[in-house]
Protein backbone atom coordinates (compact mmCIF):
# COMPACT_ATOMS: atom_id res chain seq x y z
CA UNK A 1 0.00 0.00 0.00
CA UNK A 2 2.98 2.50 0.61
CA UNK A 3 3.66 2.04 -3.33
CA UNK A 4 -0.12 3.32 -3.89
CA UNK A 5 0.84 6.29 -1.31
CA UNK A 6 3.43 7.02 -3.81
CA UNK A 7 2.21 6.48 -6.85
CA UNK A 8 -0.43 9.14 -6.51
CA UNK A 9 2.23 11.41 -5.15
CA UNK A 10 4.30 10.89 -8.66
CA UNK A 11 7.09 9.76 -7.12
CA UNK A 12 7.59 6.20 -8.28
CA UNK A 13 9.61 6.06 -11.24
CA UNK A 14 7.75 5.04 -14.94
CA UNK A 15 8.43 0.96 -14.98
CA UNK A 16 7.44 0.70 -11.05
CA UNK A 17 4.68 3.20 -11.73
CA UNK A 18 3.45 0.79 -14.30
CA UNK A 19 4.07 -2.23 -12.38
CA UNK A 20 1.89 -0.73 -9.63
CA UNK A 21 -0.74 0.19 -11.91
CA UNK A 22 -1.06 -3.50 -13.45
CA UNK A 23 -1.18 -4.78 -9.66
CA UNK A 24 -3.92 -2.43 -8.96
CA UNK A 25 -6.18 -3.95 -11.70
CA UNK A 26 -6.29 -7.12 -9.58
CA UNK A 27 -6.43 -6.27 -6.25
CA UNK A 28 -9.54 -4.08 -4.85
CA UNK A 29 -7.81 -3.65 -1.71
CA UNK A 30 -5.30 -1.15 -3.63
CA UNK A 31 -7.89 0.52 -5.56
CA UNK A 32 -9.57 0.97 -2.10
CA UNK A 33 -6.77 2.79 -0.63
CA UNK A 34 -5.73 4.29 -4.44
CA UNK A 35 -9.88 6.06 -3.87
CA UNK A 36 -9.14 6.63 -0.07
CA UNK A 37 -5.84 8.45 -0.31
CA UNK A 38 -7.52 10.75 -2.67
CA UNK A 39 -10.67 11.61 -0.55
CA UNK A 40 -8.17 12.25 2.44
CA UNK A 41 -6.53 14.66 0.05
CA UNK A 42 -9.41 16.29 -0.94
CA UNK A 43 -10.65 16.87 2.19
CA UNK A 44 -7.40 18.18 3.64
CA UNK A 45 -7.89 20.40 0.10
CA UNK A 46 -11.25 21.75 1.52
CA UNK A 47 -13.00 19.48 -1.56
CA UNK A 48 -16.14 18.38 -0.29
CA UNK A 49 -17.05 14.51 -0.66
CA UNK A 50 -19.96 13.93 -3.25
CA UNK A 51 -22.67 11.89 -1.53
CA UNK A 52 -22.61 8.40 -0.07
CA UNK A 53 -23.17 6.09 -2.64
CA UNK A 54 -21.88 8.02 -5.70
CA UNK A 55 -19.44 5.54 -6.62
CA UNK A 56 -21.37 2.84 -6.06
CA UNK A 57 -24.17 4.24 -8.38
CA UNK A 58 -22.03 5.39 -11.22
CA UNK A 59 -19.67 1.37 -10.84
CA UNK A 60 -23.42 -0.03 -11.64
CA UNK A 61 -23.50 2.39 -14.66
CA UNK A 62 -20.19 1.42 -15.56
CA UNK A 63 -20.82 -1.75 -15.68
CA UNK A 64 -23.95 -1.73 -17.22
CA UNK A 65 -21.62 -0.22 -19.80
CA UNK A 66 -20.08 -2.13 -22.67
CA UNK A 67 -16.50 -2.52 -22.13
CA UNK A 68 -14.47 -0.75 -24.14
CA UNK A 69 -12.28 -2.02 -26.77
CA UNK A 70 -10.06 0.72 -28.45
CA UNK A 71 -7.69 -0.16 -31.23
CA UNK A 72 -4.14 0.44 -30.90
CA UNK A 73 -1.99 0.94 -33.63
CA UNK A 74 -0.35 -2.14 -33.88
CA UNK A 75 4.16 -2.01 -34.09
CA UNK A 76 4.05 -2.40 -37.53
CA UNK A 77 1.87 0.11 -38.20
CA UNK A 78 3.92 1.93 -36.01
CA UNK A 79 7.25 0.79 -37.51
CA UNK A 80 5.29 1.54 -40.86
CA UNK A 81 4.50 5.24 -39.82
CA UNK A 82 8.38 5.66 -38.21
CA UNK A 83 9.81 4.56 -41.76
CA UNK A 84 7.25 6.84 -43.82
CA UNK A 85 8.72 10.36 -41.64
CA UNK A 86 11.99 9.02 -42.31
CA UNK A 87 11.53 8.80 -46.32
CA UNK A 88 9.39 11.86 -46.26
CA UNK A 89 12.17 13.67 -44.11
CA UNK A 90 14.65 12.17 -46.88
CA UNK A 91 12.81 13.69 -49.83
CA UNK A 92 12.25 16.74 -48.08
CA UNK A 93 16.32 16.78 -47.73
CA UNK A 94 17.18 16.15 -51.17
CA UNK A 95 14.29 18.71 -52.18
CA UNK A 96 15.71 21.49 -50.89
CA UNK A 97 19.22 20.91 -51.68
CA UNK A 98 17.97 20.38 -54.99
CA UNK A 99 16.26 23.62 -55.11
CA UNK A 100 19.51 25.88 -53.73
CA UNK A 101 21.89 23.94 -56.51
CA UNK A 102 19.24 24.58 -59.21
CA UNK A 103 20.99 27.66 -60.03
CA UNK A 104 24.40 26.33 -60.00
CA UNK A 105 23.37 23.57 -61.93
CA UNK A 106 21.81 25.27 -64.79
CA UNK A 107 24.63 27.79 -65.08
CA UNK A 108 27.91 25.61 -64.19
CA UNK A 109 30.24 28.07 -65.72
CA UNK A 110 28.82 31.39 -64.62
CA UNK A 111 28.97 31.27 -60.17
CA UNK A 112 26.69 32.51 -58.21
CA UNK A 113 26.84 36.02 -60.08
CA UNK A 114 25.27 34.49 -63.41
CA UNK A 115 21.79 34.55 -62.03
CA UNK A 116 18.98 35.60 -64.76
CA UNK A 117 19.28 39.30 -63.53
CA UNK A 118 22.89 39.95 -64.61
CA UNK A 119 22.54 37.51 -67.77
CA UNK A 120 19.98 40.40 -69.12
CA UNK A 121 22.09 43.17 -69.90
CA UNK A 122 24.60 40.70 -71.33
CA UNK A 123 22.17 39.34 -74.10
CA UNK A 124 21.53 43.10 -74.96
CA UNK A 125 24.74 43.90 -76.17
CA UNK A 126 26.70 43.37 -79.37
CA UNK A 127 27.73 40.32 -80.13
CA UNK A 128 31.37 38.90 -80.99
CA UNK A 129 30.05 39.13 -84.61
CA UNK A 130 29.65 43.10 -84.61
CA UNK A 131 32.83 43.70 -83.42
CA UNK A 132 35.54 44.91 -86.47
CA UNK A 133 38.13 42.73 -86.87
CA UNK A 134 40.71 45.19 -86.57
CA UNK A 135 39.10 46.00 -83.22
CA UNK A 136 39.56 42.48 -82.33
CA UNK A 137 42.96 42.32 -82.99
CA UNK A 138 43.94 45.76 -81.53
CA UNK A 139 41.66 44.44 -78.25
CA UNK A 140 44.60 40.99 -77.70
CA UNK A 141 47.41 43.49 -78.56
CA UNK A 142 46.24 45.63 -75.66
CA UNK A 143 45.42 42.71 -73.67
CA UNK A 144 49.25 41.54 -74.26
CA UNK A 145 50.63 45.27 -73.33
CA UNK A 146 48.14 45.27 -70.00
CA UNK A 147 48.40 41.49 -68.86
CA UNK A 148 51.39 42.01 -67.21
CA UNK A 149 50.20 45.29 -65.06
CA UNK A 150 46.33 44.20 -64.89
CA UNK A 151 46.40 40.41 -64.78
CA UNK A 152 42.70 39.86 -62.93
CA UNK A 153 41.61 41.70 -66.04
CA UNK A 154 42.97 38.52 -68.52
CA UNK A 155 39.67 36.33 -68.70
CA UNK A 156 38.01 38.93 -68.96
CA UNK A 157 39.02 40.00 -71.91
CA UNK A 158 40.03 36.49 -73.38
CA UNK A 159 36.31 35.80 -72.51
CA UNK A 160 34.71 38.82 -74.37
CA UNK A 161 36.74 38.30 -77.58
CA UNK A 162 36.93 34.95 -77.87
CA UNK A 163 32.73 33.71 -76.77
CA UNK A 164 30.87 34.78 -80.02
CA UNK A 165 27.87 35.58 -78.07
CA UNK A 166 29.59 38.25 -75.80
CA UNK A 167 29.91 41.44 -76.79
CA UNK A 168 29.82 43.60 -73.69
CA UNK A 169 33.63 44.33 -73.92
CA UNK A 170 33.43 45.01 -77.15
CA UNK A 171 33.85 48.93 -77.15
CA UNK B 1 6.07 9.02 -13.45
CA UNK B 2 4.12 12.38 -12.98
CA UNK B 3 0.34 12.82 -12.59
CA UNK B 4 -0.55 13.36 -16.10
CA UNK B 5 1.85 10.15 -16.95
CA UNK B 6 -0.53 8.06 -14.60
CA UNK B 7 -4.01 8.86 -16.15
CA UNK B 8 -2.54 8.46 -19.05
CA UNK B 9 -1.73 5.05 -17.94
CA UNK B 10 -4.97 4.74 -16.45
CA UNK B 11 -6.69 5.91 -19.57
CA UNK B 12 -4.68 3.44 -22.14
CA UNK B 13 -5.48 0.48 -19.30
CA UNK B 14 -8.80 1.26 -19.61
CA UNK B 15 -9.15 1.85 -23.51
CA UNK B 16 -7.52 -1.62 -23.40
CA UNK B 17 -11.15 -2.85 -21.48
CA UNK B 18 -9.67 -2.44 -18.12
CA UNK B 19 -12.84 -0.84 -16.46
CA UNK B 20 -10.60 -0.99 -12.95
CA UNK B 21 -8.28 1.63 -14.38
CA UNK B 22 -11.60 3.94 -15.53
CA UNK B 23 -12.90 3.40 -11.97
CA UNK B 24 -9.68 5.01 -10.47
CA UNK B 25 -9.80 8.35 -12.39
CA UNK B 26 -13.27 8.31 -11.67
CA UNK B 27 -12.32 8.15 -7.41
CA UNK B 28 -9.44 10.89 -8.21
CA UNK B 29 -11.70 13.03 -9.78
CA UNK B 30 -15.29 12.95 -8.96
CA UNK B 31 -15.03 15.46 -6.14
CA UNK B 32 -13.01 18.01 -8.33
CA UNK B 33 -15.60 17.81 -11.19
CA UNK B 34 -18.59 17.80 -8.77
CA UNK B 35 -16.94 21.41 -7.62
CA UNK B 36 -17.04 22.50 -10.75
CA UNK B 37 -20.40 21.10 -11.71
CA UNK B 38 -21.81 22.72 -8.55
CA UNK B 39 -20.34 26.28 -9.81
CA UNK B 40 -23.87 26.57 -12.52
CA UNK B 41 -25.92 23.56 -11.27
CA UNK B 42 -26.98 24.40 -7.23
CA UNK B 43 -28.70 21.32 -6.32
CA UNK B 44 -26.02 18.65 -5.10
CA UNK B 45 -28.35 15.28 -6.33
CA UNK B 46 -28.43 17.24 -9.92
CA UNK B 47 -24.60 18.16 -9.49
CA UNK B 48 -24.05 14.10 -8.97
CA UNK B 49 -26.30 13.19 -11.51
CA UNK B 50 -24.64 15.00 -14.06
CA UNK B 51 -21.43 14.09 -12.83
CA UNK B 52 -22.17 10.42 -12.91
CA UNK B 53 -23.49 11.06 -16.42
CA UNK B 54 -20.29 13.06 -17.56
CA UNK B 55 -18.19 10.03 -16.71
CA UNK B 56 -20.05 7.82 -18.45
CA UNK B 57 -19.89 10.28 -21.40
CA UNK B 58 -15.96 10.57 -21.33
CA UNK B 59 -16.04 5.98 -20.49
CA UNK B 60 -17.65 6.08 -24.05
CA UNK B 61 -15.66 8.51 -25.49
CA UNK B 62 -12.64 6.94 -24.51
CA UNK B 63 -11.53 5.16 -27.88
CA UNK B 64 -11.23 8.64 -29.24
CA UNK B 65 -9.17 10.07 -25.86
CA UNK B 66 -5.53 10.39 -28.08
CA UNK B 67 -3.86 11.75 -25.05
CA UNK B 68 -3.64 15.48 -26.76
CA UNK B 69 -4.67 17.38 -23.65
CA UNK B 70 -4.48 16.06 -20.02
CA UNK B 71 -7.28 13.50 -19.06
CA UNK B 72 -8.76 16.09 -16.48
CA UNK B 73 -8.55 18.86 -19.33
CA UNK B 74 -10.94 16.36 -21.71
CA UNK B 75 -13.08 15.14 -18.67
CA UNK B 76 -13.87 18.62 -17.82
CA UNK B 77 -14.82 19.89 -21.27
CA UNK B 78 -17.39 16.78 -20.84
CA UNK B 79 -18.24 17.68 -17.97
CA UNK B 80 -19.03 21.38 -18.64
CA UNK B 81 -20.84 20.57 -21.85
CA UNK B 82 -23.37 17.61 -19.96
CA UNK B 83 -23.73 20.64 -17.41
CA UNK B 84 -25.07 22.97 -20.43
CA UNK B 85 -27.05 20.56 -22.27
CA UNK B 86 -28.75 19.45 -18.58
CA UNK B 87 -29.19 23.13 -17.76
CA UNK B 88 -31.16 23.61 -21.46
CA UNK B 89 -32.88 20.41 -20.93
CA UNK B 90 -34.31 21.80 -17.92
CA UNK B 91 -35.23 25.08 -19.34
CA UNK B 92 -32.39 26.72 -17.77
CA UNK B 93 -29.74 29.37 -18.51
CA UNK B 94 -26.48 27.73 -19.56
CA UNK B 95 -23.47 29.03 -19.17
CA UNK B 96 -21.49 30.46 -21.84
CA UNK B 97 -18.42 29.28 -23.51
CA UNK B 98 -16.72 32.77 -21.73
CA UNK B 99 -18.03 32.60 -18.90
CA UNK B 100 -16.58 29.00 -17.79
CA UNK B 101 -14.01 27.50 -19.70
CA UNK B 102 -11.74 24.46 -19.18
CA UNK B 103 -8.84 26.38 -18.16
CA UNK B 104 -10.46 28.38 -15.40
CA UNK B 105 -12.14 24.58 -14.62
CA UNK B 106 -8.34 23.53 -14.04
CA UNK B 107 -7.72 26.31 -11.55
CA UNK B 108 -10.80 26.46 -9.89
CA UNK B 109 -10.08 26.33 -6.00
CA UNK B 110 -13.13 27.32 -4.33
CA UNK B 111 -14.51 24.07 -2.24
CA UNK B 112 -16.86 26.61 -0.16
CA UNK B 113 -20.20 26.19 -3.09
CA UNK B 114 -20.81 22.74 -3.09
CA UNK B 115 -20.79 22.29 0.92
CA UNK B 116 -23.52 25.20 0.76
CA UNK B 117 -26.01 23.33 -1.29
CA UNK B 118 -26.11 20.18 -0.27
CA UNK B 119 -28.99 18.13 1.19
CA UNK B 120 -28.77 17.78 4.70
CA UNK B 121 -28.01 13.70 4.45
CA UNK B 122 -24.92 14.77 2.27
CA UNK B 123 -23.99 17.93 4.54
CA UNK B 124 -23.66 15.50 7.48
CA UNK B 125 -21.82 13.21 5.60
CA UNK B 126 -19.34 15.84 4.37
CA UNK B 127 -19.19 17.25 8.27
CA UNK B 128 -18.28 13.63 9.38
CA UNK B 129 -15.45 12.73 6.91
CA UNK B 130 -14.22 16.06 7.58
CA UNK B 131 -13.85 16.01 11.09
CA UNK B 132 -12.47 12.99 11.45
CA UNK B 133 -9.74 13.63 9.14
CA UNK B 134 -9.08 16.64 10.73
CA UNK B 135 -9.49 15.24 14.04
CA UNK B 136 -6.90 12.69 13.17
CA UNK B 137 -4.60 15.00 11.79
CA UNK B 138 -4.60 16.38 14.88
CA UNK B 139 -4.06 13.40 16.53
CA UNK B 140 -0.93 12.41 14.36
CA UNK B 141 2.85 12.83 15.37
CA UNK B 142 4.38 15.78 14.33
CA UNK B 143 6.50 14.29 11.70
CA UNK B 144 3.47 13.08 10.45
CA UNK B 145 1.49 15.59 10.16
CA UNK B 146 4.22 17.85 8.66
CA UNK B 147 4.86 15.79 6.03
CA UNK B 148 1.45 15.03 4.74
CA UNK B 149 0.41 18.69 5.04
CA UNK B 150 3.55 19.72 2.97
CA UNK B 151 2.67 16.92 0.04
CA UNK B 152 -1.23 17.73 0.05
CA UNK B 153 -1.45 21.19 0.59
CA UNK B 154 1.87 22.55 0.11
CA UNK B 155 2.10 20.51 -3.04
CA UNK B 156 5.57 19.91 -2.10
CA UNK B 157 7.86 16.78 -3.84
CA UNK B 158 9.21 14.39 -1.58
CA UNK B 159 12.48 15.71 -2.31
CA UNK B 160 11.86 18.92 -1.20
CA UNK B 161 9.74 17.69 1.81
CA UNK B 162 12.90 15.73 2.75
CA UNK B 163 15.07 18.95 2.24
CA UNK B 164 12.49 20.58 4.91
CA UNK B 165 12.57 18.12 7.35
CA UNK B 166 16.04 17.36 7.05
CA UNK B 167 15.23 13.79 6.48
CA UNK B 168 16.21 11.00 3.70
CA UNK B 169 13.43 10.39 0.86
CA UNK B 170 12.78 7.05 2.19
CA UNK B 171 11.63 8.41 5.35
CA UNK B 172 9.28 11.17 3.35
CA UNK B 173 7.69 8.49 1.59
CA UNK B 174 7.21 6.22 5.05
CA UNK B 175 5.82 9.07 6.58
CA UNK B 176 3.16 10.45 4.35
CA UNK B 177 2.05 6.74 4.17
CA UNK B 178 1.50 6.13 7.53
CA UNK B 179 -0.31 9.61 7.72
CA UNK B 180 -2.68 8.67 5.20
CA UNK B 181 -3.08 5.15 6.49
CA UNK B 182 -3.86 6.74 10.15
CA UNK B 183 -6.62 8.84 8.85
CA UNK B 184 -7.87 6.11 6.12
CA UNK B 185 -8.23 3.82 9.05
CA UNK B 186 -10.78 6.13 11.00
CA UNK B 187 -12.88 6.51 8.03
CA UNK B 188 -12.97 3.50 6.65
CA UNK B 189 -15.82 2.70 9.11
CA UNK B 190 -17.88 6.02 8.21
CA UNK B 191 -17.53 4.85 4.66
CA UNK B 192 -18.50 1.76 4.79
CA UNK B 193 -15.24 0.68 3.06
CA UNK B 194 -15.54 -2.99 3.33
CA UNK B 195 -13.97 -3.80 -0.14
CA UNK B 196 -16.64 -5.18 -1.73
CA UNK B 197 -18.29 -1.47 -1.46
CA UNK B 198 -15.79 1.22 -2.18
CA UNK B 199 -13.25 1.05 -4.88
Amino acid sequence: MERISALMDGELDGDEAVRELKRCGGDATLIEGWATYHLIGDVLRAEAPLRSGFEARLREALAAEPTVLAPRPSTVQRKTRLFALSAAASAAGVLVVGWLAMPYINHPAGGSGQTGLAKAPLSQGPTVAEIDPSMKEYLLAHHESTTASMPSVTPYVQYAIGTPKEGAMSR
Amino acid sequence: MGDREIDQQLVERAQRGDKRAFEMLVAKYQRKLGRLLSRFIRDSAEVEDVAQEAFIKAYRALPSFRGDSAFYTWLYRIGINTAKNYLVAMGRRAPTTTEFDSEEAENFEDGDQLRDVNTPEAELMSKQIAATVNETMQALPEELRTAITLREIEGLSYEDIATIMNCPIGTVRSRIFRARETIAERLRPLLGTSKDKRW
